[in-house]
């Protein structure tokens, strides 16, 4: 091979006669190389950035949603949902309750943005409703409440012909609307005594913490209380009150309930599941009070919020301290326990809401900012 | 053509690239029980109150205090490994702020920050002690009464206030425990008596400042504003007075008892009507009482501050009444206990300074018959 040191080289072959010949233009050759070199790595790259974009996204266009994952301690990931990916909010905001609806949409509280987001099953977003609104402004606050408008939701659940049940907690009311996020109605009249009273402003409303619908009755957690509602919102049931009775109630925050009409509720800050008989006595109860400090805590939960029952009648607790999925059964007995505290794909930091459709369950996973859809096995 | 060391690099790369759970690419493996005993064997079992006496008397104290090898209550806020990316402390969240309203969200009370917005009352009619925005303190200066610059934090210069700049997340060295000005819920069939007490996890020492307070009063206010103590030299301030001379939270003039009966003493407030009254008359009266104005008495949640007699001996009854639990009932005053976070009104004062109602509470009116 001849030439001068101009002529650039034809590759490495060249490149390393080049450099035996001991010619002049070496660095010249190797400053070309290397920014050849260095042009592939970065089209290399570019395209796997491309094509993991495209493989995490295609399936769910404008969704935030990632898929799979590692199986860790019981758990296989299936989606994990971050928010629509679009709008005012493309992210969730510490959601807090999260349900499946009959066509398998999952519903999501998101709400530090006072609003409910729709996907589909595999995490595409469909659609989005409510924005912040006042019912019960204090002197001299402004009134902004609109219908569908919401104030801090924290629950939800949706009926068999595919209702929604909002738990409007700063407004102290229910709102029901339909699949498409159409506003149906509210109860109970937040500015009126319902029943004994609850705990809602002023003592009128209640200031519900979670929601569930089943039997045509919808089911509702008070700070102290559960109340039962049929669909029209006329109260049918109240029980409950602050204590450390054995039916006593401290912060319920999930309630679900089974074909035969038994409640199965977190009293949360007793830091325990009670199951209690459709005209309200207790029937059982599984973990205890927290002991007073200074003294070792053995309490198998620790601050259950999120309540669901499975396909085949037990109960998942989200339980938000201690970071995990614990199954009880239906008479009462702590079964498995799913996950840990993390940012992975089955993990939680602070999960609050939970509900269950088949074989999968979904998880809002408040801390991490999420909803996790996971596979459990024990 | 590319070489082999050259391609496989490359190859690893775009594995790594469309792989969907990238972003999870580590398991946590979780903590075992010894590391707790492992956790206190360097940290200590913070929680432990300095003395019953001290006692937080509630049932529940979630992840505060109480630490033992076999609470596993570190773990509620603190990982030792795979914290998020950017936490302090190995925390849950990307600050302290953030962490602690991850469950200070409003569903377990009534809330701490964001009770008033919910409420619809408008930004600017709300004050409060802004976290994570300023670290200049109103009336930080001890020698002009002015607002001073301060350092919470000597390894982080300019940081700005935080919520542990106040409470202790562990209970560590926090001040003895006292009721608050709302009635809170006694749970029935326990040997708990009311009224509730509760140290609100509030440090003696206040973002670090002071010599350090035992009781929750003025001198603990002033642990940061030192301009606002009376007895300043040199300056002008209103007399409150210190932990040392009887001025605190649990020594006021309140009702005798919950009924309707005007008698008035000194002792701690709480049940349903022994809110502290405000004091018309002299400053030696109050001395004579044994009980003196403390900050909170004009810097509180918005509330009725009730009217004493002339000699302090009776008061009204009807105006501190709380007879709901959480600030429910419109009638109930103080209606939240959202003091010193946020609070209805400006400065943080109970009644609005700009009538003549505030000062009226001790400055008596002057008569019409005045020729001025």
């Amino acid at each position: 091979m001849s030439g001068d040191g101009a002529r650039l080289p034809a590759g490495p072959e060249d490149g390393r006669d080049v450099a035996r010949s001991g010619r002049p233009d070496i660095g010249a050759f190797l400053t070309l190389r290397r920014a050849l070199v260095a042009t592939a790595i970065a089209l290399f790259v570019a395209l796997a950035v491309l094509i993991g974009y495209f493989a995490r996204s295609s399936a769910a266009p404008g969704s935030l949603v990632t898929r799979g994952g590692a199986v860790a301690t019981g758990i296989q990931p299936v989606l994990a949902i971050e928010g629509p990916g679009r709008g005012a909010y493309p992210r969730f905001s510490g959601p807090m309750g999260v349900a499946f609806g009959p066509d398998g949409r999952i519903y999501v509280v998101d709400t530090g943005h006072d609003r409910v987001c729709v996907f589909e099953g595999n995490g595409s977003f469909l659609f989005e409703f409510g924005t912040f609104g006042v019912a019960k402004p204090l002197p001299g606050g402004k009134y902004s409440w609109k219908p569908g408008r919401l104030n801090q939701p924290v629950g939800i659940d949706v009926a068999d012909d595919g209702s929604v049940y909002v738990a409007d907690f700063r407004n102290d009311q229910i709102q029901v609307f339909d699949a498409d996020g159409e506003y149906a109605r509210v109860f109970p009249n937040p500015r009126k005594r319902v029943g004994r009273g609850a705990s809602g402003q002023d003592g009128t409303g209640i200031a519900v913490t979670d929601v569930a619908v089943s039997g045509g009755k919808v089911y509702a957690t008070d700070t102290y209380q559960v109340m039962v509602f049929d669909l029209s919102g006329k109260l049918l049931l109240q029980f409950g009150k602050p204590g450390t009775g054995r039916s006593d109630l401290d912060h319920p925050n999930g309630i679900d309930v089974d074909s035969s009409g038994i409640m199965y509720v977190s009293d949360s800050n007793h830091a325990r599941v009670v199951a209690f008989r459709p005209d309200g006595t207790r029937l059982w109860s599984v973990g205890g009070t927290v002991p007073q400090m200074g003294k070792a805590s053995s309490t198998p939960l620790a601050l259950p919020r999120g309540i669901t029952l499975t396909s085949a009648g037990d109960l998942l607790v989200a339980d938000a301290l201690a970071f995990e999925i614990v199954e009880i059964s239906h008479a009462g007995t702590i079964g498995a326990r799913f996950g840990e505290r993390g940012v992975g794909p089955a993990q939680f930091n602070f999960p609050n809401g939970i509900d269950s459709s088949g074989e999968k369950v979904a998880v809002a996973d408040k801390g991490n900012d999420r909803v996790l859809v996971v596979d459990l096995a024990p | 053509m590319p070489t082999r060391t050259t391609i496989l690099p490359l190859i690893a790369l775009l594995i790594v690239a469309i792989t969907p759970a990238s972003s999870f690419a580590y398991v946590d493996e979780g903590l075992s029980p010894s590391i707790y005993t492992q956790c206190i064997e360097c940290h200590g079992a913070t929680g432990t109150p300095p003395s019953q006496s001290n006692a937080d008397t509630r049932t529940v104290t979630g992840p505060h205090l109480g630490y033992a090898a076999t609470s596993h209550k570190c773990d509620t806020c603190h990982r030792v490994h795979n914290a998020s990316g950017m936490a302090p402390h190995l925390l849950p969240d990307f600050t302290i702020v953030a962490t602690c309203q991850i469950c200070h969200d409003g569903t377990g009370g009534k809330g701490v920050y964001g009770v008033l917005a919910a409420r619809g009352v408008p930004a600017n009619q709300i004050s409060r002690h802004r976290v994570e925005a300023t670290n200049l303190i109103p009336g930080g200066s001890s020698s002009t009464g002015g607002t001073s610059t301060v350092n919470f934090d000597p390894a982080d210069p300019g940081r700005p206030m935080i919520c542990t700049d106040c409470h202790s997340a562990h209970g560590a060295d926090v001040v003895q425990a006292f009721t608050g000005d709302r009635r809170r819920v006694v749970p029935a069939a326990t040997s708990i008596s009311y009224p509730i007490t509760s140290s609100r996890l509030l440090k003696r020492k206040p973002g670090g400042f002071g010599a350090g307070v035992t009781r929750y009063g003025s001198a603990w206010c002033a642990a940061c504003h030192q301009g606002r103590l009376a007895a300043r030299a040199g300056l002008h301030d209103h007399q409150v007075g210190n932990d040392p001379q009887g001025f605190y939270y649990q020594n006021v003039i309140r009702m005798v008892n919950d009924t309707s009966s005007p008698a008035t003493e000194t002792g701690t407030i709480g049940g349903t009507n022994r809110g502290y009254l405000m004091t018309q008359g002299t400053k030696d009266r109050l001395f004579a009482l044994g009980s003196g104005a403390i900050c909170q008495q004009c810097h509180e949640d918005a509330r009725d501050p009730g009217t004493l007699s002339a000699d302090a001996s009776t008061a009204d009854p009807t105006t501190f009444v709380v007879n709901s639990v959480d600030g429910t009932s419109a009638a109930d005053v103080p209606r939240f206990q959202t003091f010193p976070h946020e609070v209805q009104g400006k400065r943080l004062l109970i009644e609005p300074a700009t009538t003549t109602a505030l000062c009226d509470n001790c400055h008596r009116p002057i008569p019409p018959w005045r020729p001025w």
